[in-house]
């Protein structure tokens, strides 16, 4: 009898701390707009790289990444590729920064709480590592691959970061992992598996953060 | 029996140990969320707050932020202290 009650203690003092311990200052409205940006983001890559510089010849995407531009014209690309994909990921860090800061402040927690730290760690090693993965394979030519990669680092990270903040990030980095590893099928396609992984499922996981935690 | 002795009758409700688990894990945090994370309602948990402070357990910060009124409580030294001596009983009971 003693020994059910004990237990029954113990684990009302595990669950709080674990409750009280899980970062919950992201803002869905913040997710939301993250999502947007990307839409944006995907939008600007797609009609920029639709015209080739050179000689005015219609070139699209998948076309660039299947080799039939021209070489200079790819290596151009890809520079804008990846300045306007870090552009999007500068702005969306402190979009989301942002919100939370204020957010934190509303509720009148501490933003920069120990969870914080290890929610932010968990996510950047996975997003570090594909970073520089995705750098190697602009060197080395398999450009078709960097967007598959991006979604499936991210993936990752999100998959690892949900420990410690909202669980259902896990669900959102099961799908990014999914969507990345059909992505690196259908090479060329990228763009839109970006548009789907980043854009739209941002932007509906953003709207159930938003309806569940944030009212 | 072993381990008995060493409980405190402060932290006989659950929702004192809840409280002193939250507590014990965050600096300031405030009334709102204390309530969302105990799921308890405003009579109950009040009195349980209001009992813990009594005996210098918690502290309590009124402050406004613009114009609404914000409490923020914080875990004294002593609640952290008398606590770990609570959870440490729980367990050498367990153990036995």
């Amino acid at each position: 009898m003693i020994q059910t009650e004990t237990n029954k203690d113990i684990s009302t003092i595990k669950e709080m701390m674990e409750k009280a311990t899980k970062f919950s200052s992201i803002s869905g409205i913040s997710i939301i707009i993250s999502g947007i940006i990307a839409f944006i983001g995907a939008a600007f890559i797609y009609f920029d790289l639709g015209i080739s510089i050179e000689n005015g010849e219609f070139v699209s995407y998948s076309q660039l990444i299947n080799d039939k531009g021209s070489q200079e014209d790819l290596k151009l690309k890809m520079t804008l590729l990846v300045i306007i994909g870090s552009v999007i990921l500068l702005i969306s860090l402190f979009v989301m920064f942002l919100f939370s800061r204020i957010k934190a402040k509303k509720e009148s927690v501490n933003l920069f709480n120990p969870t914080f730290g290890r929610a932010l760690r968990s996510l950047f090693v996975p997003l570090f590592a594909g970073g520089i993965f995705s750098m190697f394979l602009i060197h080395h030519d398999v450009v078709g691959l960097v967007a598959p990669v991006t979604l499936i680092f991210y993936g990752l990270g999100l998959i690892s970061a949900s420990k410690h903040t909202y669980s259902e990030l896990e669900i959102l980095g099961y799908l990014e992992l999914v969507l990345g590893i059909i992505a690196s099928y259908f090479m060329g396609a990228g763009l839109f598996f970006w548009v789907l992984g980043f854009g739209i499922s941002h932007i509906l996981f953003g709207f159930y953060i938003h309806r569940t935690y944030d009212r | 029996m072993e381990g008995f002795d060493q409980l405190n009758k402060a932290f006989d409700s659950r929702v004192r140990l809840g409280l002193m688990s939250i507590l014990c894990v965050n600096s300031w945090i405030s009334y709102r969320e204390i309530k969302n994370l105990l799921e308890v309602t405003d009579g109950n948990l009040a009195s349980h707050i209001n009992a813990l402070e009594k005996i210098n357990f918690l502290e309590i910060k009124k402050q406004f932020i613009g114009k609404k009124p914000l409490t923020t409580y914080r875990v004294t030294f002593q609640g952290k202290k008398a606590f770990k001596k609570h959870i440490d009983g729980l367990e050498k009971m367990l153990l036995r």
